[in-house]
């Protein structure tokens, strides 16, 4: 529940350094009017369309990427329910007398992976489901390696030794999904242009009678906003945007293997 | 640490070329005005929109193919985690009698790739890395091959033998797309364009009274760290921007080669 509000206090964080920044820009003007007793600010337009021009497209790049990172989760989340699924169905060519075992370590690790999803806020909680998935996995492997030399028919271990290898890849590659995020210098990149622009509108409107014209409000929360939701996809089990319904695919074929 | 020091020279570098090509301008743009004794220049706009737009563009597109390329990068270590992990439980479908030494060379071999990877600055360790590599690899194919020879069915060797393969397939590709970057003359261009653009900026900037104006200033500033991070995300093992997390996910596996 913490991180939910550690999400919203992001927020206010990114609200609060542009409206700074912003106040800052207007001080600045308004000491430059003062001091140099005119009505209108210098301002190079050019340099200044420059500068928003980058910070759009910057933010509009990150945006996209974030917004790839967050279906190939998802796309994933699909690949990784039907590996479990088909290795679980595989289960029928080992031999008989393994099978109550392999099904049973089979379900335990969906689980194990399906707990993993759940705590990753929580780092300690998802190491330990994670170590229980290793423990589990070696077990599963074992046993798949016994079966294969039990079985007079070694065509059948070609069948499904291959499937238990794919759902460990696509197991261990969905979790190594969720990991995989731009370097902090780019969000330090992005906030810091954002800022930087915030502190250009605030000084261009110190030329306004208003103290808050509505647009330098508007900049303020449109950046903190974009950079939020950016932010929120790129962390989409901390934040709001979850993936509940993807997760549940897992959940649907767990609970199919009975 | 030397290359550290080089990355940073890398954006006081560009801080400095952009700041003179910004004060070349001015005075060029000065000149202009106490030539012509006029108060305003003249200044060809849609010119001058077309340049910014396309540098806006260009540095726009260069960051995102840099991030692609970074994200590659980092997925293609999931591969790589994945290939070996399976690579490595496939030898227990080899003659028991084998094992041990295949274990051994596998292990090594896969230290060798780590080494190669931390040491990618120096790249006579690099080579050196490889060259020992490539001498385990050739090591754990004969045996593999030999492997084929000693087991009485074959049809392991099917499950197996292309697992192999595979590792060294995406143990080379992890290295190689290390070296795949943009042309030189993509980076110059972008420089080059800066420096055009801090030129008009400079120029236009003559008529304002304020030597340094603000806007000119935000025009450097954000147009040498966003080149600088772009670079420092082509070479994210030589920079600032490192691919932590997942070199991890290799120790990781290696860790469980025991």
């Amino acid at each position: 529940m913490i991180h939910y509000f550690f999400v919203i206090f992001v927020f206010l964080l990114l609200s609060g350094i542009f409206w700074v920044s912003m106040v800052l820009g207007q001080n600045l003007g308004l000491a430059q009017l003062k001091q140099q007793a005119i009505e209108k600010l210098e301002v190079v337009l050019v340099a200044e369309g420059a500068v928003f021009g980058l910070l759009g497209l910057l933010l509009a790049f990150t945006f996209s990427g974030a917004y790839d990172r967050y279906e190939l989760r998802k796309i994933n989340l699909v690949e990784e329910s039907y590996t479990f699924e088909a290795a679980y169905n595989y289960i029928d060519l080992l031999p008989a007398n393994m099978q109550p075992q392999m099904r049973e370590d089979v379900r335990l690790y969906a689980d194990w992976y399906i707990k993993a999803f759940k705590d990753i806020p929580y780092k300690s909680s998802l190491r330990q489901d994670l170590e229980q998935a290793q423990i589990i996995e070696d077990r599963i492997w074992k046993v798949a390696i016994a079966a294969a030399g039990e079985n007079q028919d070694k065509a059948l271990a070609q069948v499904y030794i291959p499937a238990f290898t794919s759902m460990f890849d696509a197991a261990h590659k969905g979790y190594y999904l969720t990991q995989i995020h731009p370097p902090r210098i780019i969000f330090a990149l992005l906030v810091g242009l954002a800022a930087l622009g915030a502190f250009l509108v605030g000084y261009n409107s110190a030329e306004n009678k208003q103290k808050r014209p509505i647009h330098s409000l508007c900049y303020v929360l449109l950046t903190a906003l974009t950079i939020y939701i950016i932010i929120n996809m790129e962390y989409p089990r901390l934040g709001f945007i979850g993936m509940k319904s993807f997760d549940q695919i897992l959940i649907s074929v767990r609970n199919n293997m009975v | 640490m030397v290359h550290y020091f080089l990355v940073l020279f890398v954006l006081v570098l560009l801080l400095l070329i952009l700041a003179a090509s910004l004060e070349i301008g001015r005075n060029l743009g000065k000149r202009h005005l106490s030539k012509q004794n006029q108060q305003k220049l003249e200044v060809v706009s849609v010119a001058e929109g077309a340049v910014f737009g396309l540098l806006a563009l260009l540095i726009a597109f260069t960051f995102s193919g840099a991030y692609e390329r970074f994200e590659s990068r980092k997925m293609h270590l999931v591969e790589e985690a994945n290939v070996f992990d399976a690579a490595y439980n496939y030898i227990d479908l080899i003659p028991a009698n084998m094992q041990p030494e295949l274990r051994s060379d596998m292990r090594s071999y896969f230290d060798s790739y780590i080494n190669a990877f931390n040491d990618i600055p120096y790249m006579s360790k690099v080579n050196e890395d490889l060259r020992m590599a490539q001498i385990y690899e050739d090591k754990i194919w004969h045996a593999v091959v030999k492997s084929t020879d000693e087991s009485t069915n074959k049809a392991l060797a099917q499950i197996y033998i292309p697992a192999f393969t595979e590792m060294f397939e995406t143990a080379h590709t992890g290295y190689y797309i290390t070296q795949i970057h943009p042309p030189l003359i993509i980076f110059s261009l972008l420089i080059g364009l800066s420096v055009l653009g801090g030129f008009l900026v400079g120029y236009n900037s003559a008529e304002n009274k304020q030597r340094y104006p603000l806007h000119s200033i935000c025009y450097v500033l954000l147009t040498a760290i966003t080149i600088y991070v772009i670079i420092n995300m082509e070479f994210p093992r030589i920079g600032f921007i490192d691919l932590g997390t997942f070199d991890d996910i290799l120790l990781e596996v290696r860790s469980h080669m025991v």
